[in-house]
Parts: C-alpha cells; structure tokens; sequence
C-alpha cells in the first residue's frame, strides 16, 4: 500500500519510514510542503500522513488544496497542537484522522488500517472472500482454515486485490502500490508474486487480464 | 494596615461633629451665662428701684420711722395686704411695673394724716416686722427661687430696718451705690444697693449666684441631652450614607470576585464616580498588560510544546522501530538515531533554560566592564572543534577593542549562540569571520559567515522564537531559540540587534554595544528601554 508521509523532522520521519516499511507500506517520505503538495497533484496515494507544522507551506493548505482537487485519499494529520480548536480546525479542514505527538506507532499504524479500512468501503477488520481471510493487522492469511505463510510483498498484492475484488488492477497501479520511488522494481516481480499466491492459495483465484492487469472475479454477483 | 473607610469616616465624622458642638456649646454657655447674669442683674435693680419708690412714697406719707402712724398704718398694711398680689419675683418687669404702679397709686391715695404722728423705733420694729414677714410668707403663689432672692431695708441711723425673710441680719454689701458681689455662708450674693434721695435709708436687694447657675446649668445640660439624643441618629445617618457612597466599591469587588484568573476583560467603568474611575482604568490598564503577558506565555508553551513532542515522537517511533525489526542495519540505524534525537533534545532543553533564566533572572542585571573580544575568544576556543569537523574556516579580526558594560555571562550566551548559528547553517568548507570593532559610540560585534543568509523579509521573522529557516530547517539542528535569546540579551544591554548580507554572501549578524557615556549608573534607563522594546517587538 503507497503511502506519502509529509514530515519535517529528521528523526521522527525516519523513524515513521522504517516503522511504516516494517508494516508493509510503500513509504513516499517527503520534508516539504510545498514539494508535497506537487507530489500529491502528480500521483496517487492511498494513504497520506501530513505534519502540520511545517516550514514553508502549512499542511493545513496542503490539506485544503487536496480535498479542493475532490481527492478524497485518507489523510491522517501528525500534531504538537493538543488543543480543542487545532483538532476541530483540521477536522473540518478534510482530516481523516488525528494523531497527537509523541505516539505510539503502533497506535498509528492501526489507525492507518482502520483508514484504509474506511475508504474501501469495508467496516470488518479482516477481508474474506471464497475461503481466504486476510487480517491486515496481523499480515495473516488464512485459506480454508489453515494459515498460509506469505512474504510481504505477496500478502500486499493480495490485500490489494482483495480490496479491490470485481475490479482489474493494473501491473503498474500494483508496481506503485508496492513499492516507493527509492525502491528499485524488477520488471518481472509482480508476475513472481503472483505466480507465488497462485501456487499457495487456489490457482483459479487471480485471473491475468493480458496486456492490462490482474482481477480476482467477483463471483457473487454473477 | 487596613482599616475600614466606612468605620474611619463615622469615627472621624462623629468626632468632628462633637468637637464642633463643644466649642459651639462652650460659646453658648458662656453667652448664656453672660445674657443671664446681664438679665438678673437688670432684674435686681428694678426690684431695688421699685422698692425705693416704696420707701420713698413710706417716707412721703410718715409711714417710717420717727413718723409713724399706728392706725394709719394698720389700715394701710391691711388693705395693702389685701390689695397686694405678690406676684413672683422671676416673673416680667411689667408685672413688677404693673405692682408697683398700683402699690403706688393706693399708697398715694391714702397719704393724708400718715406722717402726724411718730413711735419709738422698737414698737415699730415689733410691729412692722411680724407684718412685714407676715405679708412676705403668706402668699400663696410662692416661687421655689423664692429663698434665694433677699432684701434688706436699712436706717443709716438705726441700722436694719427691713428684710426679706431670706436676707440676713447684717449688711449684705458694704457698698451704698450699684451692684457688688458678697460671700454669705458659702453662697455668693449678687446685691444691688440704691440710697434713697434724702441719703436716710438704703435698700439692698440680693439675689444668690445658684440661680444664675442652675438657670445656665438647666439651658447647657438640655443642649447637651438634645446632642446626646441626636448624637446616635447621627451616627446611623452618616453610616448609611457612606454605606450608600461605598456602593460602587462593594460592586467594583464583586465584579473582581467572580474573575477568573484568566477572564482579563476590562471592569466597566459605568455608573461609577470620578474618584473611582481612575483606579479602575489603571485596573484596565495592568489587564491588558497582563493578557498580553499571558498570551506571550501561551504562545510560548505551544510553540515549546511542538518543539518538544516532535522530537519525542521521534524517539519513540525510533525506539520502537529498534524493537521490533529483525533487520540488523535498520535496528543500528534506529539505535543512532535515538542517540541524535537525545543529544538534540538536551541540546534544546539547555536552549530553553537558557531563555526562561534570562527571562526571570536578576543575576544577569549586574553589569560591569567586560573586555568582548575576550569572551568571543572563548567561545570561538569552545566551538572551534565543531567548525574543523565541517572544514569551515574559522576567523577573528579585533581592531580597537574598548571594554563595554555588560554583563559578562549573558554576553558570552548572546557571541556563542550567533556564532554557534553561523557554524550550523554554513555548508563544508564555508567561511565564518568575527570582528570586534570599537568605534565613537559603539562596540561592533560582526560574525559574518557563508551559508545560505536570510532574505531581507525574513529578516523579522528570523527573530521570532521557534522560526527556522525554510532551506535549512531539517538539515541544521538548530532549536529556533537562538536567534530570541540574542534578541533578549542585546535588548537587556540596550544593544542593536542588525541582520545583513556578508561579505561571504551569507548572513551577517551584527550586535553594536553602546560605549558607557558617564560614569552614571543607567541601569535603570536600560530597563526602561528594553521595556520599551519589547512593547514594540
């Protein structure tokens, strides 16, 4: 899952990165406003973490020239202002969420899935579809009962279908969501990922739309 | 010592209104006294004419000794006695005039034949007197006074010939004509004596002091009574009305009660009086004062608090991630962090102690001759190792250095935290030169180095606490406080504070110490004006 994270401080933002990595977020780490704010316009996200206090361009106008835009990605805002009006400003500002520093990243992490959560349309933590039960906290899959061992990278490509079941997901939306813009992509890893989940779970389960991406079929509708 | 206005001002009231009336009664008294003694003594001596008038007319119709008329004078004492209506001796003249006019007329009416006929002077004694005492006692309408108004009939011949049953037997005066004072048994007589026009017979009427008195006594004793009676109401009436006049205080302190701390509204000064007015736009005054003072701290411990948790939560973060990963490079990267993270955070911490002593310390206000140009070499010594470590290129220029004063401490704060900035904000291998200057009115303090400078708009806002700047913000550790502790140091030395461009193209700080004048202690000047800065700022 691609997430930007807007954070002035050197240590806190380095911090925030290898914590946010270690859940499995493809962490975009920016230090500037207004570079942000350009990022933002340019690509997409599916989470954004945004400092308020920053030193050119408030993350409040970062915020408000988001939502202008009608982007609705989930925005959790990282605060030093512990007041009342700071909270219910940025609230109506187009805030997801609020954290206040100091934090536990645990805390903030589930926050993020409760996010993520939430603008997929879903209210239950885990995601089930034909036998497979995915536990985005816990990074668990399990198939028919029994615990399937996957890599990251494998449980994220997962998570993302499963998110998106019904619906073909591009390679490169995939490549994106995977990794951040340090990262270098082999061509070929998502096809390895696949190839992997095919084998682990039920063959038939993700189809390859040739030439586009890959779909896992909502079979209920039909 | 507190005291209550209202009790202060019943007391005082109270007591001038009883010394005013003291003297005023003292005055009346005596004026009293004076009108009293004037009156009696009038009285006195119409008794004494009214009753030589008598003696006369007696005289005219031989009623008195040596012509006396035994027959005659039966009848005329009877129907005297009849006719006579002794009317009281404390009543008006007219009543004395009326009796006297009347005694007159029947006296005279019956003169004829008294003067034939004369008796040796103790048948008249005996006979005269038993009548005389008699008509003097059996009156009816008597007056209590009655004993203590006396007189006497005398014979310069034969001595006493007549008196009131009151007078004594001797001579109350030995004084002929007018009014004289005599001492009887204790008791003062006033007497008034009148001789008769042939010079045989003098009359002395008395009258004793104790009247006089007791009537001054009775007039003084009923003011004081009347005074003791209103005195309370007085008192009831002043202690309502300064009640009434304290209104405005009681709800003035109401009004400051129900305050809160922090409510620093101002107090309407509506339906109060002009004597109070002033007080309560002074009490507005210290409010604004003391709101704008709050709001500096509020600001203060916000942009302190962001300063503080946002480091915070990189430790925590930080310490978390070395934790829980499995990763051994990413847990040393973690652990080296949280390593940074602690030394800046003493680093601020020492920083924001630095500012909160120089905001309340008086130990800083000492000034004394302090040679700058040492305390710079000092410094430079201290951060001298940091600049190596950058290959920064490090120069101290001091051309007529005089000594200026300052407080020592406080100034080696101010050099080490604008050179300690240069270091931090100047890339590897940059420049950063010191001069010390002294020129005609002041001591130069220049540090000038080759980083990236602030743009003149900045320049104010460079000197806010907690601003950093934007280009620089998250590569140079600094805490945002230096630039304010400068600022604070060079306004408790009344020195300029000037940001520039250096010749390096970087910033250039210079401070400009005023050279002491006088020998004058000015320190209290210096407080007024770094007062008066800080309005401004």
């Amino acid at each position: 899952m691609r997430l930007l994270l807007v954070e002035d401080d050197e240590i806190l933002g380095d911090g925030l990165v290898a914590g946010l990595k270690m859940e499995g977020y493809a962490v975009d780490w920016l230090t500037n406003g207004k570079l942000a704010d350009e990022a933002l316009k340019l690509n997409s996200y599916e989470l954004i973490v945004l400092d308020l206090n920053l030193p050119d361009m408030d993350g409040m106008a970062i915020l408000r020239a988001l939502r202008s835009r009608k982007d609705e990605t989930p925005v959790m805002v990282l605060t030093a202002k512990d007041t009342i009006p700071d909270r219910v400003l940025g609230l109506d500002s187009g805030a997801d969420d609020f954290v206040i520093k100091p934090f536990e990243l645990d805390e903030v992490c589930a926050r993020l899935r409760a996010l993520a959560r939430r603008s997929e349309g879903r209210s239950a933590p885990t995601i089930e579809y034909k036998g497979i039960v995915l536990d985005p906290a816990s990074h668990q899959v399990v198939y028919h009962n029994e615990k399937v061992e996957l890599s990251q990278k494998e449980f994220e490509v997962l998570s993302f279908l499963m998110s998106n079941i019904g619906k073909v997901v591009s390679r490169s939306r995939l490549e994106e969501s995977l990794y951040s813009w340090e990262s270098d992509v082999e061509s070929n890893t998502v096809e390895v990922h696949i190839h992997y989940l095919r084998k682990k779970l039920d063959p038939a389960l993700i189809r390859t739309v040739r030439g586009v991406g890959y779909i896992i079929d909502n079979e209920d509708e039909s | 010592m507190n005291y209550s206005l209202r009790q202060l001002l019943l007391v005082s009231l109270l007591s001038a209104s009883m010394l005013i009336w003291g003297i005023t009664a003292y005055v009346t008294y005596q004026v009293t006294r004076d009108v009293v003694a004037n009156q009696f003594d009038a009285e006195l001596a119409q008794s004494a004419k009214v009753l030589n008038v008598f003696v006369e007319s007696l005289l005219r119709e031989g009623a008195l000794s040596g012509h006396w008329n035994q027959e005659k004078a039966d009848d005329l004492l009877n129907a005297y006695a009849l006719k006579h209506k002794f009317k009281s001796k404390y009543k008006s003249k007219s009543a004395f005039q009326q009796w006297s006019e009347d005694d007159g007329l029947s006296l005279r009416s019956e003169n004829a034949g008294l003067s034939a006929r004369g008796f040796d002077q103790t048948t008249i004694d005996n006979q005269l007197w038993p009548i005389f005492e008699g008509l003097l006692q059996a009156n009816e309408i008597g007056h209590k006074y009655e004993k203590k108004i006396a007189f006497q009939l005398w014979s310069k011949k034969d001595g006493l010939m007549l008196r009131s049953d009151s007078a004594p037997k001797f001579a109350f005066s030995t004084s002929d004509q007018g009014f004289s004072e005599t001492r009887i048994n204790n008791h003062v007589w006033h007497v008034f004596n009148i001789t008769n026009s042939t010079g045989e017979y003098i009359i002395r009427v008395g009258q004793k002091e104790e009247i006089r008195a007791e009537l001054t006594d009775e007039i003084s004793s009923k003011l004081v009574t009347q005074f003791l009676i209103g005195l309370p109401f007085l008192g009831l009436v002043i202690w309502f009305i300064v009640g009434l006049s304290l209104k405005p205080i009681n709800r003035l302190e109401k009004a400051l009660a129900k305050r809160e701390a922090s409510y620093l509204k101002p107090l309407s000064t509506k339906r109060l009086p002009n004597e109070i007015v002033p007080v309560v736009n002074e009490i507005n005054n210290l409010f604004v004062q003391l709101e704008r003072a709050f709001e500096h701290e509020r600001r203060f411990t916000a942009d302190a608090s962001h300063e503080l948790r946002t480091p915070l939560a990189g430790l925590l973060t930080q310490a978390h991630v070395a934790l829980r990963t499995t990763d051994e490079d990413v847990r040393k990267q973690a652990l080296s962090r949280i390593k940074q993270a602690v030394n800046r955070m003493t680093y601020m911490v020492q920083q924001l102690l630095t500012f909160s002593r120089i905001e309340s310390n008086t130990e800083f206000l000492t000034k004394q001759n302090t040679m700058v140009s040492r305390e710079v070499v000092h410094v430079i010594a201290d951060l001298e190792p940091e600049a190596h470590k950058k290959q920064i290129i490090m120069e101290f220029v001091e051309d007529n250095a005089v000594p200026v004063i300052v407080n020592g401490p406080l100034v080696a704060i101010l050099i080490r935290n604008i050179i300690d900035n240069a270091i931090k904000y100047t890339p590897a291998k940059g420049n950063v030169l010191i001069t010390v200057t002294g020129q005609e009115k002041y001591l130069q303090l220049c540090v000038e180095d080759s980083g990236p400078g602030i743009t003149p708009d900045q320049y104010e806002k460079s000197l806010e606490r907690f601003h950093r700047c934007i280009e620089t913000a998250s590569t140079a550790k600094g805490t945002g406080l230096g630039f304010s502790i400068v600022q604070r140091i060079a306004a408790i030395h009344n020195a300029d504070l000037i940001l520039g461009v250096s010749q390096f193209g970087g910033l250039k700080v210079t401070v400009l110490f005023p050279l002491p004048v006088r020998p004058v202690d000015k320190s209290w000047q210096k407080k007024l004006s770094f007062f008066h800065i800080r309005k401004n700022s």
